[in-house]
C-alpha cells in the first residue's frame, strides 16, 4: 500500500499542483458568479486569496504536526478508528462529488457547444477513462499533469488581450462602489473557484521540502488569483455589467473578441483545451477518494480507484434529475468545501488537548 | 554431434602420436587453421603441446560443456589421446559484412560509418573513438538456444553505478529461446513493454552511442545486430540526432524545434480535418470553408472514412515501397503519389485538400531520427483521427490528455521519460528543444544521472 513513503513531490510540482487543482470548471463562469460586485468583482479573487491564506494556516499547522499522514490516518490516529472513518467516509463522498462537479458542468458545456447532436454519455466516458487512467498513475502522475497542464493551457492568457484591447479599462472606477452584503455574496458564490487547494491535507506525505511547503502552496495560490484578476479585469473592460449577470460562461464570449484571419470561433479551441483542467482537478480529487478506500481496506486494489468512478459516473448519467445534480454540486458541495476547510482548526484544538501544543505525531 | 555436417574431424601425428582435431568448418578459415595449428603440430620437435601452441588453451577433460560451447564458438579442438589432454584453440574467422554508411540514420556531415552485424567490429568501432581504460565493456550469454553474446558498455567513471546494476540486473532475468537482433532484446529490457512508444534508444550509429556514453548512459549490444540500445533515454532525445551537433547552434536549434512540432502537426493536421469538418465548421475563416466545401463537394463519404481511407492507402504504399526491389520501388512512387492520388480526387473519393495534408503529415511522420518513435507516431495518428471523427475537438484534446498522461507515466531505466520537460532541469534545456551553443552545454544530462556532473572544468585556464 502506498504509505507515502516515497517523497516524491518537489516544489515545482507542489505549485503546479496547487494551481492546476484550483483551476477548473468554474473559472470559465467566475465572471457570472462574481457577478454580484458588479464592475468591482475584479478585486474578489485578491479577497478570496486572503480567506485562502488564512485558512491555509490551520491546515499547514495541522500537517506540520503529522508529517508522514495524511488526513485519514489523521482522523484515525485523533478520533479513534469507528469515528475516524465516519469522517474519512465523508470527505471520499465529498471527493467524489467534486469527480462529478467538475466532469458534469464540463461535459453540458461540451455537449450544448460542440457536440450538439450528442447526448453527455459519450464524452462523458471518455473523460472518465482519461480520469482513471492518469489517476492509477498515482500523485507524482498527477502533479506532473497538472504542470504539463500549466504548460499547455496557460498561453491561453495572451489571448485575453484581444478582450482587453476592444473593452474600456475605465470600467473599473468607481473601485469600491460596494457594499458588505454582496462582497459577502460574492465570496460565498466564487468560492467555488478556488476549491482545490484543501488537498494539501492529502498529498502533504509527499512533498519533499516540509519545511518551505506553506510557501509554495502560497505561490501556488496567489499565481491562481493572479490570473483570476487578470482574466476579471479583461471580463470587466470587455462586457456590461449586464452581460456579466446573465452569461452562464463568460470565458467563452471572451474567445469570442479574439481575431486571427486562420481561425475563427476560436472558442472550440479553448473549450477542448481546457479538459486538461478539468482532468488536473477531477485526478486530484479522485485520487483522494482512492487514497481514503486504500487506508481503510488497508490494502491497494484497482476497485478502490474503479469504484469512486463509477458512482461519480452515474452520478452524472444515473437517473437523478439535473436539477437535483444542480443543487447538490453548487450546495452540497460548496458546503462541505467550507466544513473540510474548517475542520483543521478543530482538529488543532484536539490535537493540543491530546498530544500538547506543537507536538509532532508520526 | 551427430548431423552435423559442417563438423570436421582429422586426426595427424605430433611426435609420433596421435592428435584428433575438431572444428566448424564454417567458422574457420582453413587456412588460418593450416598456420596456427597444423604446422607447428608438425614442426614440434619434440616439445610440448602447450609450448608449440602458446594461443592454446586447457580445457578440463569432464567439462563436456565447455568444450562444446567452444566448437560451437569457432574454436579448433585438439585431442592429445596418449597424454590424456584438450586444448583449444581460438579460430574463429567468418567473412561479415564491411563496414558501410547508415541507411536509417543518415547525415551529411560527420562519421559516416555504422555498426555492423558482429560485435567485436562493433567494439572496436567504439573503442577507436574512446581511448580510455574506464571504458568497461561487461559480456552476458543469454538465450536458451541460441547462445547470444550481449555486452554492456559504460565509462565507468561517469555513468551512474545504478543505472549500471539496473541493466545487469535485467539482462540477467531475461529467459527467451534466442534474439535475432538487438530490437528483439530491447523490447524485454524496456519499462514498460505494452506502450507503443520506445523506451530506449536505438542507433546504428558509432558517434551517436559514444555520444552517448560520454553522457553517462549504458549502450547495450547484441551479437549478430548492428543495432545499439541506449538508455535511459527520453521522449526529447528521440528527435535529436547527432549531426544537431556538428551543424551550427542556431540551424540545428531550428531543425529540431522543426522535428518535435512536427510530431504534434502530424498527430493533429488530419484528425482536426476530420473535426472540424465533421463537428466545428464554424471555426473556418469563410474564404477558406468555400475551398474546402468546393473540393469536398462531391466526395461521398464522411470525413472521417475520407482520411481513414487516404491514410490507409499512404500507409499501404509506404510498407510497399519497403517490401518492393529497389527499381521497382521507384514506379510504386509514382504510381502511388500521381496516378492514385489524382485520380481518386477526380473520381471523388478523396479531397485534393486532404491530399495534401495526409501527405505532409505523411512527410512529417518520417522527420524524427528514430524510426520506432516515428513508427509510434503513425500509430498513435489513428486514435486520433478516430477521437476526432467520433467527439471531434473535444476528442481530439481528449485523446491528446491521454497520450501525454500516457507519456508522462513512462520511464527509461526507472528516469521518467519526458524529462527534462517534466519534470523540468533548467541546465537540461540547453539541449533539448533547442541546441544551444557548446559553451553553453556545461552539463551532462541529469538524467543520466553521471558520476561527473559537468562536460569539461570551469576553470578560466
Amino acid at each position: 500500500m502506498d504509505r507515502g513513503r516515497i517523497h516524491s513531490l518537489n516544489p515545482i510540482l507542489v505549485i503546479g499542483l496547487i494551481m492546476n487543482t484550483m483551476v477548473g470548471v468554474n473559472l470559465l463562469g467566475l465572471a457570472h458568479h462574481a457577478s454580484k460586485m458588479g464592475y468591482n468583482l475584479w478585486w474578489s479573487p485578491i479577497l478570496l486569496g486572503c480567506i485562502v491564506s488564512l485558512t491555509l494556516i490551520p491546515m499547514m499547522a495541522l500537517c506540520r504536526r503529522y508529517p508522514e499522514d495524511n488526513l485519514f490516518r489523521i482522523h484515525e490516529k485523533l478520533l479513534g478508528k469507528w469515528l475516524g472513518r465516519c469522517f474519512n467516509i465523508l470527505i471520499i463522498v465529498y471527493a467524489i462529488l467534486n469527480v462529478s462537479t467538475a466532469h458534469e458542468g464540463y461535459v453540458r458545456l461540451v455537449q450544448t457547444s460542440m457536440l450538439s447532436n450528442q447526448t453527455v454519455t459519450l464524452p462523458l466516458l471518455g473523460l472518465t477513462l482519461v480520469m482513471v487512467y492518469i489517476t492509477n498513475g498515482g500523485i507524482k502522475l498527477i502533479a506532473r499533469f497538472c504542470l504539463l497542464t500549466f504548460f499547455f493551457t496557460g498561453w491561453m492568457i495572451f489571448l485575453l488581450q484581444y478582450g482587453f484591447q476592444k473593452g474600456g479599462m475605465t470600467h473599473i472606477f468607481p473601485l469600491f462602489h460596494t457594499d458588505w452584503r454582496s462582497i459577502a455574496e460574492t465570496v460565498h458564490n466564487s468560492y467555488a473557484s478556488m476549491l482545490g487547494y484543501e488537498l494539501v491535507l492529502f498529498f502533504y506525505p509527499y512533498i519533499q521540502d516540509k519545511n518551505k511547503a506553506h510557501k509554495h502552496v502560497l505561490i501556488g495560490v496567489w499565481i491562481v488569483v493572479l490570473l483570476y484578476v487578470m482574466i476579471l479585469l479583461t471580463s470587466v473592460s470587455y462586457f456590461s455589467e449586464w452581460q456579466m449577470d446573465n452569461l452562464i460562461y463568460p470565458i467563452l464570449n471572451l474567445f469570442k473578441a479574439v481575431e486571427l484571419s486562420f481561425l475563427e470561433r476560436i472558442e472550440n479551441l479553448g473549450i477542448g483545451l481546457w479538459v486538461f483542467l478539468i482532468l488536473s482537478t477531477s485526478t486530484g480529487y479522485l485520487w483522494v477518494a482512492r487514497t481514503g478506500l486504500e487506508e481503510m481496506a488497508e490494502k491497494t486494489r484497482l476497485w478502490h480507484l474503479l469504484v469512486p468512478t463509477i458512482i461519480s459516473f452515474l452520478f452524472i448519467v444515473g437517473p437523478l434529475s439535473v436539477e437535483r445534480q444542480r443543487y447538490i454540486y453548487d450546495k452540497v458541495t460548496v458546503y462541505m468545501a467550507y466544513g473540510l476547510i474548517l475542520w483543521p482548526i478543530f482538529l488543532l484544538v484536539l490535537h493540543s488537548l491530546r498530544f500538547g501544543r506543537g507536538e509532532r505525531v508520526s | 554431434m551427430q548431423n552435423v555436417d559442417d563438423l570436421s574431424s582429422l586426426s595427424l601425428k605430433m611426435n609420433d602420436e596421435e592428435v584428433h582435431v575438431f572444428f566448424l568448418d564454417t567458422l574457420v578459415d582453413v587456412s588460418q587453421i593450416y598456420q596456427t595449428v597444423f604446422l607447428p603440430l608438425q614442426r614440434s620437435d619434440g616439445r610440448e603441446p602447450l609450448q608449440v601452441l602458446p594461443f592454446a588453451q586447457e580445457c578440463q577433460l569432464d567439462d563436456m560443456e565447455t568444450l562444446m560451447s567452444n566448437l560451437l564458438r569457432g574454436h579448433t579442438i585438439l585431442f592429445f589421446l596418449e597424454r590424456n589432454l584438450i586444448l583449444h584453440v581460438n579460430t574463429f574467422q567468418v567473412p561479415h559484412r564491411s563496414i558501410t554508411k547508415s541507411e536509417t540514420e543518415a547525415t551529411v556531415l560527420g562519421p559516416q560509418d555504422s555498426f555492423v552485424e558482429m560485435l567485436e567490429i562493433n567494439l572496436s568501432l567504439l573503442r577507436r573513438r574512446l581511448a580510455t581504460p574506464h571504458l568497461k565493456v561487461s559480456s552476458y550469454t543469454i538465450g536458451t538456444q541460441a547462445q547470444n553474446k550481449v555486452a554492456v558498455i559504460y565509462l565507468d567513471n561517469i555513468a551512474n553505478a545504478e543505472n549500471v546494476e539496473r541493466v545487469k540486473k535485467r539482462i540477467d532475468n531475461v529467459i527467451y529461446h534466442g534474439f535475432v537482433g538487438m530490437p528483439v532484446l530491447k523490447q524485454m529490457l524496456e519499462d514498460k513493454p505494452y506502450s507503443p512508444f520506445p523506451q530506449f534508444g536505438l542507433t546504428g550509429r558509432p558517434d551517436n552511442a559514444t555520444a552517448a556514453l560520454l553522457d553517462g548512459r549504458i549502450v547495450i549490444m547484441l551479437n549478430g545486430s548492428p543495432d545499439a540500445a541506449i538508455c535511459p533515454t527520453s521522449f526529447l532525445e528521440m528527435f535529436s540526432s547527432p549531426e544537431d551537433f556538428y551543424n551550427r547552434w542556431s540551424t540545428a536549434s531550428l531543425l529540431r524545434m522543426i522535428r518535435f512540432f512536427g510530431l504534434f502537426i502530424t498527430i493533429m493536421l488530419t484528425s482536426s480535418y476530420v473535426s472540424v469538418l465533421t463537428y466545428h465548421p464554424e471555426m473556418l475563416p469563410p474564404a477558406l470553408l468555400t475551398i474546402l466545401t468546393e473540393s469536398r463537394s462531391r466526395v461521398p463519404f464522411p470525413p472521417v472514412i475520407e482520411v481513414l481511407i487516404i491514410e490507409l492507402v499512404i500507409e499501404i504504399l509506404r510498407e510497399a515501397g519497403i517490401r518492393m526491389p529497389t527499381k521497382i520501388g521507384q514506379t510504386i512512387g509514382i504510381v502511388g503519389g500521381i496516378v492514385i492520388g489524382t485520380a481518386s480526387v477526380q473520381a471523388g473519393l478523396a479531397s485534393n485538400i486532404l491530399i495534401v495534408l495526409v501527405s505532409v503529415s505523411a512527410l512529417l511522420s518520417f522527420v524524427p531520427p528514430n524510426f520506432l518513435m516515428s513508427n509510434a507516431i503513425r500509430l498513435v495518428r489513428y486514435g486520433f483521427i478516430l477521437m476526432a471523427g467520433v467527439l471531434g475537438m473535444y476528442g481530439q484534446m481528449l485523446a491528446l490528455a491521454f497520450l501525454f498522461g500516457h507519456l508522462l507515466n513512462l520511464t527509461s531505466l526507472g528516469t521518467p521519460y519526458m524529462a527534462p520537460g517534466v519534470p523540468r532541469q533548467w541546465t537540461d534545456l540547453m539541449n533539448s528543444l533547442i541546441r544551444a551553443p557548446l559553451r553553453f552545454i556545461v552539463n551532462r544530462n541529469r538524467m543520466s544521472r553521471a558520476k561527473q556532473k559537468h562536460v569539461r572544468p570551469f576553470g578560466e585556464d
